[in-house]
Parts: structure tokens; sequence; C-alpha cells
């Protein structure tokens, strides 16, 4: 492949929805993502930052294809995702990834673990039977939990555990491309650090692009090579972390980072 | 006895649940003097909005119960004595309180400036065009733009930070002395958050209120807080001024939860997390509860609990500084 070639890159794309709100007028729209070009490069850290309804996780489940763009396009490896074929779309669902806030929170209680993992490996075909538990106790170890993790339910693990398995189940298929959307924004200080230590581990080992979303600039600051600001659909910026940091060009990442309350 | 506006001492609040008695407060003590803010700082489950829920009594006993021997006063008076009718007169009148989410304290079907009146109606009487003029009043003063008009407005019209100022209006109605804020910006963005801690700040200067902020965010803390209270398994384990506990702190936790912390400041790389977890409640805890994730950890902290020693800015509960102040 090119090297010139991003992993993922998105090329003047739009999402509007209908708004659903009762306050709004009939046939109103609103657009959440307003011709946004943005390229993601191989086995680095792209930030997407912004406030709520700057349309950042909108963005991210466009280039997961979880959602159609109503205008533009979103490549994987050069290839438009719109004109992949059922074969080359599985493919592309099993490279990117994702992990949430929470990544029980649309799970169900009654499955444990691990056969949360071997339902990803089987789907996905990679592993099956005694292979599957056997790689899915691997897997809870790589992430930091122990092997009898697999037999254990939701509720039974803290919010940083729970992290961890939501971790396990991207890697269990072996991507390239993983959204991270907002993965520490619930989790304690002394938690967050573990996880985010954690991925930095897992990126260096894999060589794992990582598009990180996040409202928080410290976090940012710690785990980003790149750094796109978001503002109501729009970019408002986008670069190096140190330079978009340290010397902000727009106005709204200047204003963005003057309101970050900082330790004296 | 001090003459601190708010006197907190050895206060013990414990839940009994079907697992067994979760203690949530295991002794905690702090004082606040009029027109002071202290920051009340801690990661979840350490005890500190249990600790504010406890000062007026606002959670349901049973299943929570504050023990004998704890002690909450407030001017000179003892709280955990008195009456649920002056209880109710003291939340609002003495003791104002706002919490995370301003939607579900808002009653989503009445006119924000309605909830505002209801709240001066209670602790004021005046008639209807007075008690009306003073909620405008109010929710301009919190920084609502075009009060009279958002007087008839519903809370789903509103943002989230504006919101959060009709909230604020609503604790400052009574006229109190102390404003109790627990997360008060945790569900909102940076720069709304930004606003609404200077807002708190001016209304203090202004008001000459006392603030008791409980975060988990030391960054918010630390901007807005004259001392800071750092709580880890229901118990203060170190206080002091700021920037002083920040600049030096006392307690390892708190230097460990500080270097955990991502920063601007600070350069990318791994962070020194804290390892292990914090102790179940449920636990009789026998000596320092951080000596288990200690790093400094001496063989005297497993087994002799430590008081609160004087550091440089304060007090903290660790055997590293006896007799070093």
């Amino acid at each position: 492949m090119n090297a010139d070639v991003p992993l993922v890159r998105a090329v003047g794309l739009v999402k509007r929805y209908a708004s659903g709100r009762a306050t709004s007028r009939r046939g109103h729209e609103v657009v959440a993502v307003d011709g946004v070009d943005l390229a993601v490069p191989s086995g680095l850290t792209t930030a997407l930052v912004g406030e709520s309804g700057s349309g950042k996780s909108t963005l991210g489940r466009l280039l997961l294809a979880l959602e159609p763009p109503t205008a533009g396009r979103v490549e994987y490896r050069g290839v438009d995702l719109a004109d992949m074929g059922a074969a080359a779309l599985r493919a592309f669902r099993r490279r990117a990834q994702v992990v949430f806030q929470d990544p029980f929170g649309s799970l169900n209680p009654r499955m444990t673990a691990g056969a949360m993992l071997r339902e990803a490996l089987t789907v996905h075909g990679i592993a099956a039977g005694a292979g599957a538990r056997r790689r899915a106790e691997g897997l809870l170890e790589r992430v930091g939990l122990t092997a009898d993790a697999v037999d254990r339910y939701p509720h039974e693990f803290s919010g940083g555990q729970r992290q961890r398995v939501g971790i396990a189940r991207a890697l269990s298929v072996e991507p390239e491309f993983i959204v991270l959307d907002e993965p520490v924004s619930a989790l304690d200080v002394s938690v967050q650090a573990q996880i985010l230590n954690l991925l930095r581990e897992l990126q260096r080992e894999s060589g794992l692009t990582y598009l990180f979303v996040s409202h928080d600039l410290g976090v940012v600051r710690n785990l980003a090579d790149r750094i796109v600001v978001m503002h109501e659909g729009r970019i408002a910026e986008q670069g190096p972390a140190d330079r978009v940091l340290s010397a902000p060009e727009a106005d709204y990442t200047r204003r963005l980072l003057a309101a970050v309350p900082r330790i004296p | 006895m001090s003459d601190a506006l708010l006197a907190v001492t050895n206060l013990r609040t414990v839940f009994r649940t079907d697992r067994g008695v979760v203690e949530a407060v295991r002794g905690v003590s702090f004082e606040l003097a009029a027109g002071e803010t202290l920051g009340l700082v801690g990661e979840s489950g350490c005890g500190k909005s249990v600790t504010a829920m406890s000062l007026t009594r606002l959670l349901r006993e049973p299943p929570a119960t504050i023990l004998p021997g704890s002690s909450v006063r407030f001017r000179g008076e003892e709280l955990l004595d008195a009456s649920p009718a002056r209880l109710r007169r003291i939340r609002g009148a003495g003791i104002g309180m706002i919490f995370q989410e301003p939607m579900t304290s808002l009653n989503p079907v009445l006119r924000i400036g309605d909830q505002v009146a209801e709240a001066i109606r209670e602790h004021a009487g005046g008639d209807r065009g007075a008690v009306r003029a003073r909620v405008i009043e109010l929710l301009g003063r919190v920084g609502l733009p075009e009060p009279a008009e958002r007087y008839s407005a519903y809370p789903h019209q509103l943002s989230g930070g504006m919101r959060q100022r009709v909230m604020i209006a609503i604790a400052l109605a009574g006229g109190p002395d102390l404003l109790v804020a627990d997360e008060p910006t945790t569900a909102l963005d940076v720069t709304i958050q930004a606003q609404i801690l200077d807002l708190l700040a001016d209304l203090q200067r202004e008001l000459g209120m006392a603030l008791l902020l409980i975060s988990h965010d030391l960054a918010v803390v630390s901007q807005v807080a004259d001392r800071v209270a750092v709580m880890y398994a229901g118990r203060i384990v170190e206080q002091g001024r700021v920037p002083g506990l920040f600049r030096a702190p006392g307690h390892p936790y708190t230097r460990g939860l500080l270097r955990a912390l991502p920063r601007l400041d600070t350069p990318p790389g791994p962070l020194p997390a804290i390892p292990g977890r914090v102790p179940d409640p449920r636990e009789r805890l026998a000596g320092c509860p951080f000596a288990p994730r200690c790093p400094e950890v001496m063989s005297r902290c497993e087994t002799d609990d430590p008081p609160a020693f004087p550091t440089g800015t304060g007090t903290a509960r660790c055997w590293l500084r006896e007799g070093e102040a």
C-alpha cells in the first residue's frame, strides 16, 4: 500500500438529521457534520476534540460506517466505503472497532465476559469452541485482567475492569483501527491513568491506529499525536498535537484551552 | 467551641444493606469559616457526597444512619438534633444546595420562574409583584440572559449551563450563609464549566457566602477553593490551603492522584498510576486505609491508624508527617 494514503480519510463529509425536537419548526434540519475533510494516519493517535454538539461523536460513527453520510465519502485504505461489496464491508467491520464510554451500557447483563468475547470470535470466524475460550482468556490477560474473568458478569467488574473488557472485545477481532469514544470519561483519575497506559502499550505492540474522541484536553495531551478540533460540525483546526496545544491558530481552540482549569 | 460557620466533628454515616453494613463516612471532621470556600475532593465511593447529604439530613434514614457521636454544628446549632421542621427551615435559608444534574432537580412541567418563586415564598412573604420582581432579579444575577422573558421558559428549553444557573438562583432564594455545591459542573462542557465556576466565585464574594464545593476534579477545586480536603475510604486524609496543598502534598494519596492526572502542562507519556483499588467499604479497617496501595508504606501503617499531623499547609493523616512540622 502507498505510504501516502492515510488509513482512513473523510472527504467533504456531511451529516444532516431531521430535527426531532418538539420546539423546532417542521422540516427543520440539524447539521451534525458540516463538510469535514480529514485524514487519519496509520499507527498514530488522532484526537477528535470538541464540546457537546460539536459533531465529534457523529463523525466517529460516520468513519465506522455505523451511519451513512448525507454527502461526501469515507475511504478506508483508499477505497470508498460506499463502493465496497458485502465481503469487503464485512472485512472492514472487522478491522474497524469501537470502544465506548461504558462498554456494558448496551449489553445483556446475563452474558459473561467470556461469552461476549467468544461471540465476537465466532461471528468473525476467528476461533470457535475450546480454542475460542483459550483465546478469550488470553485477551483478558492482555488487557490486565486475570483469566478467571471469563466467567464473570458485568456487575462483578469495577468501572475500570469493564473498560478493560470493552478493549479486549475490540481487540478480539485483530483490528487495525479503533475509535475510542470518551473511553476514560467515566473513570476515576487513578483508574483513568491505568487505562491510558494500557491503550498506549497496545498501540506500541500492535501498531493500532486510534481515533480518540474526547472532551478532556489533558487526556488528549497525554495520548494524541494529532489533534482535530471540532466546533459546530466543522473542523476549527487540525495539526500535530504539540502545535495545536502550544500555538493554537483558531479562536475557538484558544477559547477552549483558556477554559481548561489548571492546577497551580 | 469554635466560632466556625460550620463545624463537622467525627461524622460517621453507615448504610445497612443486604450484604452488610457499608461505612460510607468513617469519622470526618472539618470546619468552614463564614465566606470561605472549602473543596472536598476524592474518587467515587470516597464518601464526599454522603458527607454533604448528611449535613442537612438529606439521606433516607434508613437505610442510612448517622451514628451517635457525630456532630454537625451550623452557626453554633447542632443540626443532627434538629427537628424535621427546623431542618426544612435551615435548608435554603441557612444552607443552599445544588447538584450535578439540574434536569433531575427541576420540575419539567413547571415554568422556571415559578420554581424560583416557590423557593422565595418558602423563606419570605411578599405579594405576587414583589416575588416576581425578586425572581427576575435573581435570574439576572445568576447570568440568565433576558430574565423577564425567560421567566416563562420550561427547563427543557434551556441548555445545561442555563439550567444550572436556574438551580443556583433557587439555592440563593433563601439568602443562605452556606452554599453546598455537589459536582455542579461535572455534566457541563469545559467553556460552560468555566462560566459557572466564575459565577459561583463572584456570588460568594458578593454575598459573603461560604461555599462547600464537592468534586472529583482536582483542577476545578484548585481554581475555586481557599482550602481543600482530600477524602479517601470515608475519611479526610489531608486538608490544606491552596496552592500549598497542590505544590507540596503531605499525603502519599494526594501526591499519587496529582501525578496520575494527565495535564496540559505535563509531557505525553506513561502516567504513574496508583496500583490496586480502594478498600471495600464493608471491610473493617485496621491501620491506614491507603497502606495497601502506598508506595511509602511502613510496617506500623498496617496496624496503627495515623492521626492528623500538621503539614506546611494543613494536616495529613500519615505517619510520614509525624514530628515534621
